[in-house]
């Protein structure tokens, strides 16, 4: 009888409208499908589809509420080998291997929007499919297991002009993985527990925007990239291992780094082998190591203010980089003709890197007044010293704040601080 | 009861010493000096380099400042002969320390309210600001500072002869907890296997009243990161609900036993001779 009606609905549907609608209880996802024409809507009711369905014409797929496709444990649990395909609003749950997809996209202008995935494998694979839009996705992998065992969050293979915006991406292998991809844009996302938040490997022109990356082992590994735009992201507390870094560049070109707020890490800003980058007006504080650079040269690192690193950077067989006119929270600047700059330049010793870094709980001398006493004593090779000869008197990414307030309490505390001390000292002396 | 007259007694002479006008202006100076540098920066992020060179300066003079005048106040009064003089009535050398402790106290700590105050009036007759806070904190590490370096100087004048011994010693004590602790601690510690190396620099830094303080504060500002992970549970302890009243309760017991161990050593020598 139920068969019978939603087959009679489904027939009016066809006759007189363009939404379909799926019928309760566990269904196969694939039927449905099958049943919905090209530009048509299907509407899924409350409840749980079995997945393993593949869409092979331009749908729009909605969820009302609470709908769940589960793996059927062969393939992915939604493939789109389609153009223009509309997915939102559902929840997709797989229990699989790290290897397997969740979600499979081989097609363009795709739409995939409000949706929540768990998952063990990779939550949406990309492959060659271009210029599809993914918004804000919900992705968690499995906790339990290592890195190893996880799949990546949103992985692109050789996909190009693809959008990935306002999603939120957790206890995966690498939050967002792009491979052998061009001009995609990666927009406020965030990943969280994960090894990598963001993974850059042979890629042109990825526009990488107001992305977040917390407590991952590193936040943003860029390889073998050339034009990729790196602004505005917040790389922070990424310390899980002993190599963790905040922003990597490997192999990377013309990459233009700027406005990241990149703080809490073990290494800030990692640059190796690599050339003709621009890292401005990034903040980069409270990192072990702000900033390194290895067998890197023609970069230009400038307006960059680098804040309370236990060690402020390191520079090893590289040449010909530039790293004046940035701000240096440790440095005692003095300019002597008014043109904004430090007469005296400025140079990291790397003593306590090389002291620390054999000894970690050594750390405990960190700004210790018999450090400056004791780095007077010892003299490492100039060669590996990371030097600015023009750094900035003031801090470029920092705005005057309220004065008024600040002074007015400070005067009413130090008359009251004058006072009680002259009422003693009056006392003091003159009481027998 | 013999305490709070010698505390008094103390403060009076304290008072009346030109020598403590002299600390007097030497403190302000300074002070004005780390206030007005300090306002140049922007500290509405807690701990900053700059806070970081500030409290290094402070600890290099606040602590010999405090070790000299602790230290050659009880030396000088048993060059003069007026322990002799007090040593006469039923007065205790403990309760004479704790006596001499207090009223230090109240003049050390009355010199650092004043220069403090000072400072901040004289910032913002200059126009400069900071905030409130950068004030408060500089302050309250000073005063810190300044009264359980005033313990361990009381140790060196109960335990010194005479006042160049009180000097030396004042000194000697500054140069190894101020100056030379790193090195100190590393020469000693490569000569240790490496297991034990976390146990002694923890145990160590307990034993040294600066980096005690130091490194509480630094915590307290919430740079405790900066120390690796290491001492991520001395973070934890320290910004925990109990992190104030324990290290409230470890420079106390500083304080005692630092008198404590004044007036045993003096109570020997003397029973010695």
């Amino acid at each position: 009888m139920k068969k019978f009606l939603s087959a009679a609905i489904i027939l009016l549907m066809i006759l007189f409208g363009q939404t379909v609608y799926a019928a309760d209880g566990e269904t196969s996802l694939q039927s449905l499908i099958n049943q919905t024409k090209p530009g048509d809507v299907l509407e899924l009711p409350p409840g749980e589809y079995v997945g393993g369905a593949t869409i092979d014409q331009p749908i729009h797929i909605k969820g009302e509420k609470d709908v769940s496709i589960l793996s059927d444990g062969k393939g992915p649990a939604l493939a789109i080998q389609t153009d223009q395909a509309v997915i939102e609003n559902m929840t997709f749950i797989d229990q699989r291997t790290p290897t397997d997809e969740t979600v499979y996209i081989n097609g363009k202008n795709n739409e995939l929007k409000d949706l929540t995935i768990q998952t063990n494998g990779v939550g949406i694979q990309l492959y060659e499919a271009q210029n599809n839009t993914l918004e804000n996705i919900n992705i968690t992998g499995n906790q339990a297991v290592t890195f190893a065992e996880r799949g990546n969050g949103i992985d692109l293979w050789d996909s190009n002009n693809n959008t990935i915006q306002y999603s939120n991406i957790s206890n995966v292998q690498d939050g967002i993985y792009l491979e052998k991809s061009e001009e995609n844009a990666i927009f406020n996302n965030e990943v969280t527990n994960s090894r990598y938040g963001y993974h850059l490997m042979f890629t042109t022109g990825t526009n990488i925007q107001h992305n977040y990356s917390y407590f991952n082992v590193s936040g943003m590994m860029i390889m073998g990239t050339e034009g990729t735009n790196v602004e505005n992201n917040h790389l922070q507390y990424n310390q899980k291992s002993i190599q963790s870094i905040g922003l990597l560049l490997f192999d990377v070109k013309k990459a233009y780094v700027a406005h990241n707020t990149i703080t809490n890490n073990k290494i800030g800003l990692f640059v190796e082998n690599s050339t003709n980058n621009e890292i401005t007006l990034n903040k980069l504080k409270d990192n072990y190591v702000g900033t390194q650079f290895l067998k890197s040269t023609d970069n230009n690192m400038y307006q960059n203010a680098l804040l309370a690193n236990v060690v402020q950077g390191q520079a090893e067989r590289s040449s010909n980089n530039k790293t004046n006119e940035n701000y240096w929270g440790d440095h005692t600047r003095l300019d002597t003709n008014g043109d904004g700059f430090s007469n005296l330049s400025y140079t990291v010793d790397p003593f306590y890197l090389t002291l620390t870094k054999e000894y970690p709980p050594y750390q405990i001398f960190f700004q210790a007044p018999g450090m400056h006493f004791l780095e007077q004593l010892f003299n490492a090779p100039t060669d590996q010293w990371l030097t600015d000869d023009k750094p900035l008197m003031v801090n470029p990414l920092e705005s005057v704040t309220n004065e008024q307030t600040y002074s007015l309490y400070v005067l009413c505390f130090s008359l009251f601080l004058l006072f009680v001390s002259t009422t003693i000292i009056w006392m003091g002396v003159k009481k027998q | 009861m013999h305490t709070l007259t010698i505390a008094k007694r103390e403060i009076k002479l304290g008072f009346r010493n030109s020598w403590t006008y002299s600390f007097l202006i030497l403190l302000s100076i300074f002070t004005v000096a780390i206030l007005l540098l300090q306002s140049g920066v922007n500290s509405t992020e807690g701990y900053t380099d700059m806070t970081g060179t500030m409290m290094n300066m402070t600890l290099y003079l606040l602590p010999l400042i405090t070790l000299l005048l602790g230290s050659v106040s009880i030396a000088v009064e048993k060059e003069t002969g007026h322990w002799e003089l007090l040593s006469t009535y039923a007065l205790s050398k403990t309760s004479f320390l704790w006596g001499k402790w207090l009223g230090l106290a109240v003049i050390l700590l009355t010199m650092l309210a004043f220069s403090f105050g000072f400072a901040g009036l004289i910032a913002f007759l200059f126009g400069k600001s900071f905030p409130l806070e950068t004030l408060i904190f500089f302050w309250v590490f000073s005063s810190l500072l300044a009264l359980i370096y005033l313990g361990v100087s009381i140790a060196i004048g109960a335990i010194a002869k005479n006042r160049w011994q009180a000097l030396i010693g004042g000194i000697a004590i500054w140069f190894i907890t101020i100056i030379i602790w790193p090195l100190l601690l590393i020469s000693i510690l490569s000569l240790l296997p490496y297991s034990v190396l976390y146990f002694i620099l923890e145990i160590s830094t307990f034993l040294n009243p600066a980096e005690l303080v130091r490194i509480f504060s630094m915590m307290k500002l919430g740079a405790g990161s900066v120390f690796g992970p290491e001492y991520n549970q001395w973070v934890t302890w320290v910004n925990g609900a109990f992190g104030t009243p324990i290290f409230i309760g470890v420079v106390s017991i500083w304080i005692i036993i630092m008198i404590l161990i004044g007036a045993f050593l003096w109570e020997r020598r003397d029973r010695r001779e």
